[in-house]
């Protein structure tokens, strides 16, 4: 069991993925509880909406831990940067699919309203989300790459403190 | 002029000679008649949904961005209580991803009502 301890999970990406998965699985029960209660709807009918919201953190959550690993090597910034825009943009677009897909599969939303919906909340959200993400990344890589920042618990967390290149 | 009474199971209702039945009078109702009045209520219509829809838009916009700012606040910086936080934000990203998402979807409706105002303007059919 001390294995598969939460303190470890910056040393494995299995560690990471064990907790971070596990967690937010059972976070999402608590929405799940109340969907059921309010449009009365069974188990069986809530586990297509309950997967498709798993998947955008199934998603970002390995990403994260790579993005991490690749500021403890001294990738660059801007690199990273790009990367944490992309993988937040993946993660909204996965999470505005799982919820015009939801409101299809418990009949809330007309197929072919929702299509028109999911077009404009992915051609809304990308930008914000890889803009906005992209230069918070970078302009936080970018202290913590020259000393600026305070870094203690990464240096703690094992690598080099997100040397710059 | 004279009313002719009609028995009905709630009373007595009383109508004027030479109306139409009410099946007849339902169907001309239907088709109203294409004046100004009828043109500038499309116009009103349309600009109120369109307002809407930028209103839901703008909103939708706001969420995405508070979803990006939790995100990067509980997961850029690595902290004690890792991989809590950020498993915190990534749901409170999710959630308000998702708020976002249905805020876009009834923008998407307000703006296809903004468009039937317009025809109704243009060609007086809804």
């Amino acid at each position: 069991m001390k294995r598969l301890s939460i303190s470890r999970s910056r040393e494995s990406i299995w560690i990471w993925l064990f907790w971070g998965i596990g967690v937010y699985l059972a976070l999402e029960l608590g929405p799940c509880l109340i969907a059921a209660r309010v449009f009365n709807m069974t188990a069986g009918e809530l586990a297509g909406p309950y997967l498709a919201f798993a998947v955008p953190w199934v998603i970002l959550a390995p990403l994260i831990w790579w993005l991490r690993k690749g500021e403890e090597r001294g990738a660059s910034p801007k690199r990273l940067a790009r990367g944490w825009g992309l993988g937040m943009a993946i993660f909204g677009v996965a999470t505005v699919v799982a919820v015009f897909y939801s409101g299809v599969a418990l009949r809330l939303v007309d197929p072919t309203d929702a299509i028109g919906g999911l077009i404009a909340a992915v051609l809304l959200s990308v930008p914000i989300f890889y803009f906005g993400m992209y230069h918070m990344a970078l302009k936080r890589i970018s202290l913590r790459a020259a000393g600026k920042l305070d870094g203690s618990a990464l240096n703690k967390g094992g690598g080099g403190g997100g040397a710059p290149d | 002029m004279t009313y002719s009474a009609v028995c009905a199971s709630d009373g007595v209702r009383f109508r004027r000679p030479g109306i139409a039945p009410n099946n007849v009078q339902q169907k001309s109702q239907q088709k109203k008649p294409c004046n100004t009045a009828t043109r500038i209520a499309g116009a009103l219509k349309a600009l109120q949904a369109a307002g809407d829809a930028g209103g839901s838009f703008t909103l939708a916009g706001v969420h995405f961005g508070a979803a990006g700012l939790l995100v990067g606040a509980g997961c850029l910086d690595p902290s004690p209580f890792e991989p809590a936080t950020c498993i915190a934000a990534g749901f409170g990203g999710a959630s308000l991803t998702a708020g976002g998402g249905v805020l876009t979807g009834l923008g998407v409706y307000q703006a296809k009502e903004s468009i039937s105002g317009i025809k109704q303007a243009i060609t007086c059919e809804e």
